[in-house]
């Protein structure tokens, strides 16, 4: 069977599967920016324990594989006595849902407050005290002056971030999730064929990544419009 | 107004402040003027709280500023500061940098922030240049615009640190002009420059700064023709045989 008839064959999973992924990407990397930018926070921070905490934080994420903190979610949440509801999305219905979303968050967030962080150092220290001479708090010059400025400098790295994301997000279909990379495993076994489904869904990610990478590109033309 | 008194400032165990004292009254224009490494961006920076001294006072209209419970941002308001590097906000059309302090701290009407935004432009030649953003300005033109968003907030007293030091000499002229129509109008300005002809021309006192002292301070035409001190002799002497040679490369 080719690539096409076998597409056509299994259209309906592979579809849902993409839109699992797609959603869970976008899910998780939006709560990720959240969860990082306040990870971040707590990174410049002053106080000295806030500060050890953000740095705690970020080394235990970074340092683990990302497969284990799936893992880790999925399986130990209910031990502690925390019981996820299943949630429909994408025409699809799991209890693992919420895991997928938490573990990539969690994962993306300690990235992202590094990437955040480096954003707000890039930024001239002259634009806070012009901000601050004007009479705003440290706050206000922080969220109107330095985080826009911050952003502008990071779009590249957050878009990259994006892209890692969307990749990585196959590993929960080592959960049961039925993503893109799980329906290409169920396809395998169904139809008898190891290598095509890959294939198939190989281009499937493609077409997510690189429309993506031209969308952040057209952002940062956008942004620049101010230079 | 302001009264500075036995001002130091520490970093480490670096001195870049001793015992600093010093009174500026009402619409009076003193400017700095010292070699680099003075201390005179410091002691500015230390008039609104941009660096905290390590001892002594500032009074502000007979208040402590250094008190721990004051408030820094009324302070602030009242007293602007135009920097070296401008220090525009890239991300925002020219009228917005002008309006921003208003409309968030002031919580002025937008529509009424704007007006008043066109007539500082006005006032600093700039109006037609409302909705560009900074960077495309002239550095003489972005400066124009910082002290226009300086007196956005209505100050009482403006801070110029080196005001013309980023510039290319043609432009510095522009920039100058706006500061002494400010002076006439009675604004209260306390500025450090390199620019001795001007302040020759538009300071009521002259404030001389070496290793971090207040060496000598007076009227300009005191402190320019008749020095009482040799350090204050020195260095002018230098300063003005390289403005002159500056004025004869650009002939």
């Amino acid at each position: 069977m080719g690539i096409i008839d076998l597409t056509v064959q299994y259209v309906v999973p592979l579809w849902v599967g993409f839109k699992v992924t797609l959603l869970i990407s976008i899910i998780s990397n939006f709560l990720g920016f959240i969860l990082g930018v306040f990870i971040c926070m707590m990174n410049i921070s002053k106080n000295k324990f806030i500060h050890s905490i953000a740095i705690i934080y970020v080394e235990a994420i970074r340092g683990t594989p990302e497969l284990l903190q799936i893992a880790m979610v999925y399986y130990g949440l209910p031990l502690i006595g925390v019981h996820l509801p299943p949630i429909e999305m994408g025409g699809f219905t799991s209890d693992r849902f919420i895991s997928a979303f938490l573990a990539l968050m969690i994962n993306s967030s300690a990235y992202i407050s590094e990437i955040v962080r480096s954003g707000i150092q890039s930024v001239d220290k002259g634009q806070n005290e012009a901000a601050l001479s004007l009479g705003f708090t440290k706050f206000q010059s922080l969220r109107l002056v330095v985080f826009p400025a911050a952003i502008k400098n990071i779009i590249p790295a957050l878009g990259n971030n994006f892209i890692v994301l969307i990749k990585s997000s196959a590993m929960v279909s080592t959960i049961g999730l039925a993503d893109l990379m799980y329906t290409a495993n169920i396809i395998r076994g169904n139809s008898f064929q190891p290598f095509m489904p890959l294939l198939i869904v190989a281009i499937m990610y493609l077409v997510l990544t690189v429309s993506l990478s031209m969308l952040v590109r057209r952002f940062e033309k956008h942004l620049n419009k101010s230079n | 107004m302001i009264r500075i008194a036995h001002l130091s400032k520490q970093y480490g165990t670096a001195e870049v402040l001793k015992d600093i004292n010093i009174d500026i009254d009402e619409r009076e224009v003193v400017c700095i003027i010292g070699p680099s490494g003075a201390g005179k961006s410091t002691l500015l920076r230390c008039i609104n709280l941009l660096e905290t001294p390590t001892s002594g006072e500032v009074l502000y209209r007979g208040t402590n500023i250094l008190k721990p419970k004051y408030d820094v941002r009324n302070l602030r308001e009242e007293v602007g500061m135009v920097f070296q590097k401008f220090n525009l906000f890239p991300l925002r059309t020219v009228l917005d940098n002008i309006t921003m302090g208003p409309i968030k701290i002031k919580k002025i009407p937008k529509d009424k922030a704007m007006e008043m935004g066109m007539n500082l432009l006005e006032k600093v030649g700039l109006k037609d240049k409302a909705n560009v953003y900074p960077n495309t300005l002239s550095g003489g033109q972005q400066q124009r615009v910082a002290i226009a968003r300086a007196l956005a907030m209505n100050p009482n007293v403006l801070l110029f640190d080196e005001p013309t030091s980023a510039l290319d000499p043609e432009l510095v002229g522009e920039v100058l002009d706006v500061m002494q129509s400010l002076a006439r109008e009675g604004m209260t300005m306390i500025i450090v420059t390199h620019e001795m002809a001007f302040a020759k021309d538009v300071a009521d006192r002259v404030v001389f700064m070496e290793g971090g002292y207040i060496v000598e301070e007076g009227a300009p035409a005191d402190i320019f023709t008749s020095p009482k001190e040799e350090r204050t002799h020195k260095f002018l002497a230098r300063t003005f045989r390289q403005q002159n040679m500056e004025q004869e490369e650009l002939a």
